[in-house]
C-alpha cells in the first residue's frame, strides 16, 4: 500500500524554475493504522521551486512530517497524510523577497526576506538610531585575475600567475586603480538597487564558452574594499539537449549587514542552487542530498564535464570530500581531480581538492609528500574560488607546519601564515570567496 | 601522575566515546577578574553560565550516555570558576576538583583526552563554553589566563582551527567538537590571524595505516557574528539543547537503528535554541557548522522519548497545575505536577491526548498532538 508525496517550493519572483531549490526531510510519523511505525520511512530529497513539476516520492500510507531546511538554518515544517493510491501535494511557501530581482538571493540565504528586513528596520527604530552611516558602494571594477592567452585548457600547466594572495595581503594599502586591473570589457553589468541593497548582475557578452581565467569583482565602500571571486561564465543546460547558456552572477551589497558579510555572490543555475546555498552555510549534509540519490555518479558526471564547467565540478567535489563517507564512492570520482588540477591551473581549487584527497587517503609518507606539494602548488595559484577551498588550503598547509613533526616543512608553515591572514578576511558563510579588506590599512 | 580532569572512566575492550567538557567562566585578567587587567580585554568580562553548562553536560554524560556502537569510555572536565569548586559524580558520589582552565592546565588535559582514544573507531566529543572571538574562518577561545601580563594578545587562548586540524591527525576517526561561544569579529583577531594555540600539534604521519576515514564535525552554537546566550548561573541555551538532542530530539531512523547523527544534532540545536526567542525575532540563535562530517554520535537501543514543552500562549505560568498526557495507542499515561512557567518533559513518539488540569478541572479542552522529533511545542489557549 502506497501513495505519493508531491513536493514543491514556492518562492515568488524567481526568474526561472529551479530544479533543486531546497532539500526536504520526509519522516513518517504514523502508519496506516495510526501508530508510530517501528521502521518509519525516512528520506531526504531535493525539491524544486517554480515550474510545473514537483518532486514525486513514493511512500507507504501514513502521516508524514516534512521539514524544509533552508540554507539560513531556518526550518519550515508541514504534516501531510497520504492514503492508498493518493497523490498528496505539499508546497512550502518560502519567505518573500523584497524585490523580484532579489528573489534568487533570498532563496539561497544571501539576502534577508522582506519580512526580516522590515523587522531589522524596526529594530533600528527601536534603538533610536536615527542616522545610519552611508555605505553605498562606489562600483567598482570587474577584472580578470590572469591574462587569458596563457590559459588555454590542456594537460600542461600554465606558468604560475602572480599570487593574488600578495594582492589580498596588501589589504587597505592597495588602490584598485593602481593594482593593474581594469574593467573587463568581456562582461556586461546590469544594476538594480533600493535604499539598502545594491545588485550587479554580471553576464558574459560573448556567446557561451568555457571559462579560461578567473574573474573577480572589486568593490569599494566607505568602510571596506571587497574582493569577490566570480564563477563566470557558469555554463549549464536547461535540458540535456539544450545548448549551453551562461548563468548570471549576482553580486549584492547589503548595507545593513555587518561589513564582513555585506557582499554576496550567487549564481543563477537551476540545478546547483541548493548545493551552493548549503555549501555556503556549511550544511554539507544537505548539500550532498541536493545532488540526489546517486551522489557519487553525479560528482563523477560533473567532473567529467569539467571542461565546460570546472566551477561546478569543483563545488561538487568539495561536497563529496566531506559529506560522502563511503570510500569506494570517492574512489569513483577522485581520480578526475588530477585533471581538474592539471587542466585549470588558473583555478586553485583543483590543486586544493587533489591535495586534500591525497592527504585524506594517504597510506605512505610519499603520499603525504604529494599532498604537501599539492597544497604548496595551490598556494602559488592564488585565492581559491570557493571559501571552503581557503579553509582546506589553510588546514593542509598547517598540517605540515609543526616543527616537531616528522613532516614539517618550513615553506608550508610560512605559506600557512599568509593564508591565515587571508582566511581571517573571508566571509565563510558564502560559497564563493569574498574578502572584506579594511579601507585604510 | 593522576589526571585531575578525569571524572569518569570505564575500562573495557572495543571502541569507546571519550568526552571532554570545558566551561570557562572566570577570566583572571578580564573585566571583574582578580588579576592584573589585560592590555587588550576586548570588552570582555566574567561569565557564570559556562561552568554550569559544562557541569550539566558532565552530569548527563555519566548518567545517560549509552551508545550501542561506542559506549562511554571517559569524561574529562575543566571548570574555570572564581574559586576552585568541586564536582560530585552523580552516580558514585565521588568528589573531584577539576583543573581551573588556564592554558598550563588545559593543554595537557586536551592531549590526555585525545590520547585516551587509541582505537581508530573511537569517538571524541569536545564541548567548550566561554568567550569566543572570530575572524573569517578563524576562531579564538580565550582561556582563564587570557590577557596574562607580558603575553601576546592570544597566547592564552585556543585557536579552534589549529585544534581541529591537530585533532584530525590523531587516532580517533570520529570527532564531534561543539563550540558554545560568541562569534563576533573584532579587528584585533583579524590583525592576529594564526595566533592562539592548537593544543594538539598536527602530524599527519600519525594516521598512516589507519583505514578509517577521518570524520570530524565542528558545530557552533551560534552563527558568525552572533552571540551565544545563557542566563546567569544557568546552563546555556546550547547546553540545554544539546542534552535534549543527545537524549532523543536529534534521533533519526536508518542504517540499522535509531541514531543521533551530527546533521540532526545541528538541526535540533537550531530549533531548540530558537524556542527561547520571540517568534520572528531577528536575534534568534541558530546552530552553525564550520567543518562537516555525518557522524553517528550515538546509537540507541530503541526509539527514544522526544522533548515536549507545554505552555500558555499568554505566558501566564502553569506552576501549580498538572499535566496529563495519554498515549493514544499504548494508553501509557504521564501525570505530573507542573513546577514552572511551562512543562518540560519527554514522551514516546506517536499521538498523545494532552490535558492541563487545574485541580479537577481541565484548563482548556483536551487535544491530540503528534509527538515526533525534534520536539513538540504546545501552546495552550486558555479562555479568560
Amino acid at each position: 500500500m502506497s501513495g505519493t508525496l508531491e513536493l514543491r517550493v514556492n518562492q515568488g519572483g524567481l526568474p526561472q524554475a529551479i530544479a533543486n531549490a531546497v532539500v526536504v526531510t520526509v519522516r513518517q510519523v504514523l502508519d496506516a493504522a495510526g501508530r508510530y511505525p517501528e521502521q518509519p520511512f525516512e528520506r531526504i530529497v531535493p525539491v524544486p521551486a517554480g515550474g510545473d513539476r514537483p518532486a514525486v516520492l513514493d511512500v507507504p500510507d501514513g502521516t508524514y512530517a516534512l521539514s524544509a531546511r533552508l540554507s539560513s538554518g531556518e526550518a519550515l515544517s508541514k504534516t501531510v497524510t497520504v492514503g492508498e493510491g493518493q497523490a498528496s501535494p505539499a508546497t512550502f511557501d518560502l519567505p518573500a523577497s523584497g524585490h523580484e530581482w532579489l528573489s534568487w538571493q533570498t532563496l539561497v540565504g544571501g539576502v534577508d526576506s522582506a519580512d526580516a528586513r522590515s523587522r531589522r528596520r524596526r529594530s533600528f527604530t527601536n534603538k533610536n538610531l536615527e542616522q545610519r552611516p552611508l555605505r553605498a558602494p562606489t562600483m567598482g571594477y570587474l577584472s580578470s585575475v590572469m591574462p587569458p592567452p596563457a590559459l588555454a585548457p590542456g594537460p600542461t600547466p600554465a606558468p604560475a600567475p602572480a599570487s593574488i594572495l600578495q594582492f589580498a595581503l596588501a589589504r587597505g594599502q592597495m588602490t584598485f586603480d593602481a593594482a593593474g586591473f581594469e574593467l573587463d570589457p568581456n562582461w556586461s553589468i546590469a544594476t538594480q538597487s533600493d535604499p539598502d541593497v545594491h545588485q550587479w548582475a554580471v553576464r558574459p557578452l560573448a556567446a557561451p564558452a568555457p571559462p579560461s581565467y578567473q574573474l573577480m569583482g572589486l568593490l569599494e565602500t566607505l568602510d571596506a574594499k571587497y574582493v569577490a571571486l566570480l564563477p563566470s561564465p557558469w555554463l549549464y543546460h536547461e535540458t540535456e539537449e539544450a545548448p549551453a547558456q551562461a548563468g548570471a552572477i549576482d553580486i549584492v551589497f547589503d548595507q545593513d549587514a555587518p561589513s564582513e558579510s555585506a557582499l554576496k555572490v550567487a549564481v543563477h543555475e537551476p540545478r546547483f542552487t541548493a548545493l551552493l546555498g548549503y555549501l555556503g552555510a556549511g550544511r554539507l549534509g544537505e548539500a550532498a542530498h541536493a545532488l540526489g540519490d546517486d551522489i557519487g555518479g553525479e560528482i563523477t558526471k560533473l567532473l567529467q564535464g569539467k571542461l565546460e564547467n570546472p566551477f561546478a565540478a569543483a563545488g561538487a567535489a568539495y561536497v563529496g570530500l566531506t559529506a560522502v563517507r563511503d570510500r569506494k564512492l570517492r574512489e569513483r570520482w577522485a581520480p578526475w581531480l588530477t585533471n581538474l588540477e592539471m587542466w585549470f591551473p588558473w583555478l586553485p581549487d583543483g590543486a586544493i581538492l587533489q591535495a586534500r584527497d591525497r592527504l585524506d587517503r594517504a597510506e605512505t609518507l610519499a603520499h603525504l609528500d604529494e599532498a604537501r606539494e599539492g597544497f604548496k602548488r595551490a598556494f602559488q595559484r592564488g585565492v581559491p574560488l570557493y571559501s571552503a577551498g581557503l579553509q582546506h588550503l589553510l588546514d593542509g598547509l598547517r598540517t605540515f607546519s609543526e616543527p616537531t613533526s616528522s613532516t614539517f616543512d618550513p615553506e608550508a608553515a610560512d605559506m600557512a601564515h599568509q593564508v591565515a591572514e587571508v582566511a581571517s578576511r573571508v566571509d565563510p558563510t558564502q560559497p564563493f570567496t569574498v574578502l572584506a579588506l579594511p579601507r585604510n590599512g | 601522575m593522576s589526571d585531575p580532569s578525569l571524572v569518569h572512566e570505564v575500562a573495557g575492550p572495543g571502541r569507546r566515546t571519550h568526552v571532554l567538557l570545558i566551561g570557562i567562566g572566570a577570566y583572571d585578567h578580564l573585566g571583574g577578574g582578580t588579576g592584573p587587567p589585560a592590555t587588550y580585554p576586548l570588552g570582555l568580562g566574567q561569565l557564570t553560565s559556562p561552568p554550569v553548562s559544562a557541569r550539566a553536560l558532565a552530569d548527563w554524560f555519566v548518567q545517560s550516555f549509552e551508545c550501542e556502537d561506542r559506549p562511554l569510555g571517559s569524561v574529562r572536565l575543566v571548570l574555570s570558576e572564581p574559586t576552585p569548586v568541586s564536582w560530585q559524580h552523580p552516580v558514585t558520589g565521588v568528589i573531584y576538583t577539576p583543573p581551573m582552565g588556564d592554558l598550563a592546565s588545559t593543554q595537557p588535559v586536551i592531549q590526555a583526552w585525545a590520547d585516551a582514544a587509541q582505537d581508530p573507531d573511537d569517538q571524541l566529543i569536545l564541548y567548550i563554553c566561554g568567550h569566543g572571538l572570530a575572524a573569517g574562518t578563524e576562531h579564538i577561545l580565550p582561556l582563564r589566563d587570557f590577557g596574562h601580563p607580558g603575553s601576546l594578545p592570544f597566547d592564552r587562548a585556543l585557536n579552534l582551527q589549529k585544534l581541529a586540524n591537530g585533532l584530525a591527525t590523531t587516532k580517533a576517526s570520529n570527532q564531534l567538537l561543539i563550540m558554545d561561544a560568541c562569534r563576533e569579529q573584532p579587528d584585533l583577531v583579524k590583525a592576529n590571524a594564526n595566533e592562539g594555540t592548537g593544543a594538539i600539534f598536527a602530524d599527519p604521519a600519525r594516521r598512516l595505516g589507519i583505514a578509517q576515514d577521518m570524520q570530524q564535525c565542528v558545530i557552533h552554537s551560534t552563527e558568525l557574528d552572533g552571540k551565544a546566550r545563557g542566563k546567569p548561573l544557568e546552563a546555556s541555551l546550547c547546553a540545554k539543547a544539546l542534552i535534549h538532542a543527545f537524549t532523543g530530539a536529534a534521533v533519526t531512523q536508518g542504517d540499522g537503528g535509531w541514531r543521533i547523527k551530527s546533521t540532526s544534532v545541528l538541526s535540533a540545536l537550531s530549533d531548540l535554541q530558537a524556542r527561547a526567542f520571540a517568534p520572528g525575532s531577528r536575534n534568534v540563535q541558530r546552530g552553525d557548522v564550520t567543518r562537516f562530517a555525518e557522524i553517528s554520535v550515538r546509537r540507541l537501543a530503541g526509539p527514544p522519548k522526544i522533548p515536549v514543552f507545554v505552555r500558555r500562549q499568554d505566558r501566564v505560568t502553569l506552576a501549580g497545575k498538572r499535566i496529563v498526557a495519554l498515549n493514544a495507542i499504548t494508553a501509557a499515561q504521564v501525570d505530573q505536577p507542573i513546577l514552572d512557567l511551562e512543562w518540560e518533559g519527554a514522551l514516546e513518539m506517536g499521538p498523545h491526548q494532552i490535558t492541563v488540569k487545574d485541580g479537577e478541572h481541565d484548563l482548556c479542552p483536551t487535544a491530540v498532538h503528534l509527538v515526533f522529533p525534534i520536539f513538540l511545542g504546545v501552546e495552550l489557549v486558555v479562555a479568560s
